[in-house]
């Protein structure tokens, strides 16, 4: 029994990972009803630009800056340079093909993700870059009866929990909220009703790639390392997390993130690590084949 | 490209000024008039001669590096063409689809070489290879294909990315859950070294005419014929009964539904179809390289194919075996800047499609309509493609059934 | 047909052909070569070239002091590369460069096991056959498939598996848990340490981490669970950091309740800092040594030449093979200057034979290959982390 307890909070913290970046995928779905392939490579940018600042701060001799103080220094950084990246993807591979045929954007987002992982590879660096985590936040470990679990962990999973909570406080009880909403609905009925359409998508776009970023941060505490390659294997899971729960549906990506985090761990913990992804990944074609919307999705219908 | 319609109009000049001013659909119908593409293959196929003769009578040496590098544009390009077959034609966003290409190669691989000490005559592994990647096809595509769009995508990805660990762990019998399933010691695909010394096709290794046939021209060649074989058979189906509902139910599910057109069967038979070309291309190139090996499913090698066919212009036939070529090629010549040749062809590739959405030479948009049967810009294009031949009074009937649009008398001719 | 003409003709600029080239203007200077080009293979970009790039910066820097020492004669020797991403077609299409081009007298690589398998035998049916050293393939086959062409100068994977078995057995292993990170390399080694341990009746539990894993708590929760008292783990990048961490965190503390064995990559010094010291204590092997942790002055200078020319963090972005891959050039190359030259060519013939039968001076001592093309008493090291360092305690001899 503490065997699978613990199984299960390894899962549900990894898929707390997998939520916050499937969260943009949904989001910029939501919208454009585009799937940003770059989206795991902002992820990707963001962990670095942490990994940066906490390298500058922490092997610094000459200002003893406080822990604390670098994390959010880190967040800081993470978040407004992956939203920034976010923003400038949109504007230069997106808005140009908005009215152009679906695929198009498909290919000029692997063309991004290309270009962001190469450009990590090059000119930062092709092995893994360490993130000096001790330095930065407790190691220790949390023991409550036969669960344990390490700070950093609980940190990835409570910092998720609440950044998704925002986001759903945000979609859903503030105006631009609902301005985003009636914008995923219908882009030419929100631009009659007033709406910036340009404003709502580039938003997005900044919060989406934010969520990334601040993943990045979190990510970097807890396995202390970045490599260029990050974002692939990531943005996978975490696409098929949003898919799971319903593409285009908030709630239905965290719980599809959460859920395939657990369903990892415990058909790693249970049945074999050698086959643990060709599991998840029958998972997900069986829950389709029930549930061709998603978990949470609205029943596709054709948009007349 | 030899793109240059010289052929069949008096005046260069004039003739290409015209061809230039025809647009992408104009461009599409010229490149595939027989008067184009007989030429062209007839030159592709002389390519490996004319290198063979400059490296013999020069100081150059490249001629079997350069054959190579164009045998793998050429499978490229086969594969380019069957996914435009699913996705261009057929509208089915397939993400899957090199894990046919993979399963191909694996089950010649397998009927060809000592891992399970098979050797089976050409035709007989030809048919395993067909029916394996059939039996794939449809293990995916039937449960698949009852969903839509973007869903669809999602499973075929992830049956890709199982393939893709199945490879790698089918080498030793699986333990799950503490249990062990089969005999020790029990190998199928050999794990991540792929599968070594394939036998290459037992073909005549020298021809009357042309003499002794080096390995890599032999499957140079037999590549371009596949292409030609391909193109040739596309370009038929095109103005059948089949490919004309392939294109009604891209532009409009509902329409076409609702007009009686089997949805489910055609689409099945698009997806089966094109898996099978990729099957039979994954086959060749096992018999090329000798080997299959993992990285034939890996998902780059999707990405790779749909930048091809997408960059070279969904629909277009021509726009595949360029997408090919615009995507093969430059690695190579790139070389040298080594880590800086991703971020170059990246650069590229953004330009190229912000500048040219529907790609070089694609015709088709696959925008999701707002207006209910709003396909007047495919049919256009379409009929345009129709122009060389005579549509008859029976066809455009059926074009009005297939997909519900009522044809201008223009485009009926 | 106007493309591939002009393809041609970059390619020609590109791989630095000169037009007119050609052996006739070789007169009187017999010993000077006209043109000695060898190829560096490997994956360079994509996802292993955490592993390639390292490698060919190695390569570049040995091509350079060997031209800066005079070249093969007065001849500089040109570096062709050759980025296989990991896939034997794209191997093959660059090889087709050397098959047919007799001035390319070697290659050092390819790195992957796969790729060598698959490639080798298009390499020994040129003619004359392209010789190849391997800096990292360590799969049994490539030596043990008799191709001629075939030489490594690392350690193969039933030297290192059995090796590393019996170090745990005389440690007095009861229960090993073994873990592969589906790589090439990793799965080989991981059977081959399996089998061993299993033929000398030692339980063991096989797991796998994916590619590229990092969250490695399912797996740290296996281990407690098992009641291992080894975990063995075949990898070559730097996962370890976050295994030993991890496990650290859920209290399997090293050298306390459990012992670890790593293999290339894990024997890097800086996984001790980064594990907070959680790494004490542990042991590793390579097929591959690290010159940084290899005393002695050809090493140490080497390291200290590699860091002036990619910057002073730069080892550690190399991977665990910028050692062996300089090892491997320095190798071919030797074997390329100690071959005749006969009216300014030198014929990939004698170089084969020389690489077989000469012994050749390399920044980790004296190398010769066996009649399989495996490195003579080459062995295997294993270090232990003590304190802020990796000491080698022993060479297992192979």
């Amino acid at each position: 029994m503490d065997y699978f307890l613990n199984q299960l909070i390894n899962g549900l913290e990894l898929g707390s990972l997998y939520a916050l970046v499937a969260l943009g995928y949904t989001l910029i779905y939501g919208i454009l009803e585009l799937l940003n392939f770059a989206h795991g490579d902002v992820f990707m940018v963001g962990a670095f630009l942490a990994a940066g600042v906490a390298a500058l701060f922490v092997h610094n001799e000459i200002a003893a800056i406080p822990g604390g103080l670098v994390v959010v220094l880190m967040l800081l950084v993470a978040i407004g340079g992956a939203g920034v990246l976010g923003v400038g993807i949109e504007r230069v591979a997106y808005r140009p093909l908005r009215n152009a045929n679906r695929l198009a954007p498909l290919i000029t987002a692997i063309g991004v993700s290309l270009f962001l992982e190469n450009a990590v590879f090059v000119w930062v660096s092709p092995a893994s870059v360490l993130v000096p985590t001790h330095a930065l936040v407790s190691q220790g470990v949390l023991r409550a009866g036969v669960v344990e679990t390490p700070l950093t962990g609980l940190m990835l999973f409570g910092g998720s929990l609440g950044l998704m909570i925002a986001l759903d406080l945000f979609v859903f009880r503030t105006r631009f909220g609902s301005a985003m909403r009636a914008t995923a609905q219908d882009r030419e009925a929100a631009t009659f009703m007033g709406i910036d359409v340009d404003r709502v998508i580039m938003v997005t776009f900044f919060l989406a790639s934010a969520l990334a970023g601040f993943g990045g941060v979190l990510y970097g505490l807890r396995y202390a390392s970045v490599d260029f390659f990050m974002g692939y294997g990531l943005g996978i899971k975490a696409f098929t997390a949003a898919v799971i729960g319903g593409i285009g549906n908030i709630r239905g990506a965290m719980v599809g993130g959460l859920l395939l985090g657990v369903l990892e761990s415990l058909s790693g913990g249970f049945i074999s690590t050698q086959f643990q992804d060709t599991f998840v990944f029958l998972a997900l074609i069986v829950v389709l084949l029930v549930r061709p919307q998603g978990l949470f999705g609205q029943p596709v219908t054709d948009r007349a | 490209m030899s793109g240059q319609p010289t052929a069949f109009e008096g005046e260069t000049g004039h003739a290409l000024k015209r061809f230039w001013e025809s647009g992408p659909s104009g461009w599409n119908r010229t490149l595939t008039r027989p008067v184009v593409l007989v030429p062209f293959f007839v030159v592709a196929a002389l390519v490996p001669l004319i290198l063979q003769y400059v490296e013999d009578n020069s100081s150059w040496i490249g001629a079997q590096y350069w054959t190579l590098i164009l045998a793998t544009c050429a499978m490229y390009a086969c594969l380019a063409v069957a996914l435009n077959l699913v996705v261009g034609y057929a509208g089915l966003l397939n993400l899957g689809f090199i894990a046919f290409f993979g399963i191909g190669s694996y089950a010649y691989a397998l009927v060809a070489s000592d891992q399970i000490h098979q050797h089976f005559p050409l035709w007989a592994a030809l048919l395993v290879v067909i029916v394996v990647t059939l039996a794939f096809a449809l293990l995916v595509g039937v449960p698949a294909l009852r969903l839509r769009g973007d869903y669809l995508a999602i499973v075929t990805l992830a049956f890709g990315l199982i393939m893709t660990n199945l490879i790698l762990d089918l080498d030793r019998p699986p333990v799950l859950a503490g249990h062990q399933f089969g005999p020790d010691g029990l190998n199928i695909t050999n794990g991540t070294n792929g599968l070594h010394n394939v036998a290459p096709f037992s073909l005549p290794t020298s021809l009357p005419v042309l003499g002794a046939i080096p390995h890599y021209r032999m499957y140079y060649w037999i590549f371009v014929g596949f292409l030609a074989l391909s193109i040739f058979c596309m370009l038929r189906w095109r103005h059948t009964r089949t490919g004309r509902a392939w294109v009604a139910i891209r532009d409009d599910e509902l329409a076409a539904r609702a007009m009686g057109v089997n949805v489910f069967k055609y689409r099945l038979l698009a997806f089966c179809t094109s898996a099978v070309m990729a099957g039979i291309v994954g086959m060749i190139d096992a018999a090329l390289v000798f080997n299959a090996y993992p990285e034939n499913f890996a998902v780059q090698q999707t990405v790779q194919v749909f930048v091809m066919a997408i960059l070279g212009g969904l629909g277009s036939l021509p726009g595949a075996i360029l997408g090919a070529i615009a995507f093969t090629i430059p690695p190579y010549v790139l070389q040298q800047f080594v880590f800086y040749k991703y971020l170059i062809i990246s650069v590229v590739l953004v330009v190229v499609m912000v500048l040219r959405p529907e790609g070089l030479l694609g015709t088709v948009s696959l925008r999701p309509r707002k207006v209910l049967g709003g396909t007047v810009e495919l049919l256009t294009a379409e009929s345009e493609e129709a122009e060389g031949h005579p549509v008859d009074k029976a066809d455009a009937a059926e074009i009005e059934a297939v997909t519900g649009e009522i044809l201008t008398p223009e485009q009926k001719l | 047909m106007a493309q591939p003409r002009i393809l041609i003709l970059i390619a020609m600029a590109g791989v630095g052909l000169a037009a007119c080239g050609g052996g006739s203007t070789g007169t009187a200077t017999v010993s000077k070569p006209d043109k000695v080009q060898i190829a560096a293979e490997g994956p360079f970009t994509g996802p292993q070239a955490v592993i390639g790039a390292g490698a060919l910066q190695a390569i570049q820097l040995a091509v350079k002091d060997f031209n800066a020492a005079g070249g093969v004669n007065g001849t500089q020797v040109q570096l062709l590369i050759w980025d296989d991403q990991h896939t034997a077609q794209v191997a093959q299409n660059f090889q087709a460069v050397g098959i047919s081009d007799p001035t390319v007298l070697g290659i050092v690589g390819p790195m992957n096991s796969g790729v060598v398998l698959g490639t080798a035998p298009g390499l020994q049916q040129a003619s004359p056959p392209l010789p190849f050293v391997s800096e990292s393939a360590s799969n049994v086959a490539v030596t043990d498939s008799s191709w001629s062409v075939a030489h490594r100068v690392n350690a193969r994977d039933d030297a290192q598996g059995p090796a590393d078995a019996k170090f745990m057995i005389d440690k007095g292993a009861k229960k090993v848990f073994v873990m592969d990170a589906k790589s090439d390399y990793s799965i080989g080694l991981a059977d081959q340490t399996e089998k061993y341990l299993k033929a000398h009746n030692i339980t063991t539990q096989r797991e796998s981490a994916q590619q590229n894993q990092k969250d490695f708590s399912t797996l740290v929760t296996k281990i407690k669970a098992s009641g291992a008292d080894w975990v063995y783990f075949a990898d070559e990048g730097p996962e370890a950091v976050f295994l030993v961490n991890q496990m650290s965190q859920s209290n399997l503390k090293i050298g306390q309740n459990i012992q670890f064995l790593g293999t290339d990559g894990e024997e890097d010094s800086s996984i001790i800092g980064n594990t907070q010291g959680a790494y004490d204590g542990a042991y590793a092997t390579n097929i591959a040594a690290d010159p940084a942790g290899v005393s002695g002055s050809a090493t140490q200078n080497y390291v200290k030449e590699f860091k002036a020319a990619y910057g002073p963090d730069s080892l550690s972005k190399a991977g665990p093979f910028y050692g062996s891959a300089y090892e491997a050039a320095q190798v071919l190359l030797q074997a390329i200057k100690n071959s005749p030259v006969n009216n300014g060519k030198i014929s990939r013939a004698d170089v084969l034979s020389h690489l077989g039968s000469d012994t050749f001076t390399t920044i980790f001592g004296s190398v010769k290959f066996n009649s399989k093309g495996d490195v003579q008493g080459g062995g295997i090291y294993v270090f232990q982390a003590q304190g802020s360092s990796m000491v080698v305690l022993k060479q297992v001899s192979g």
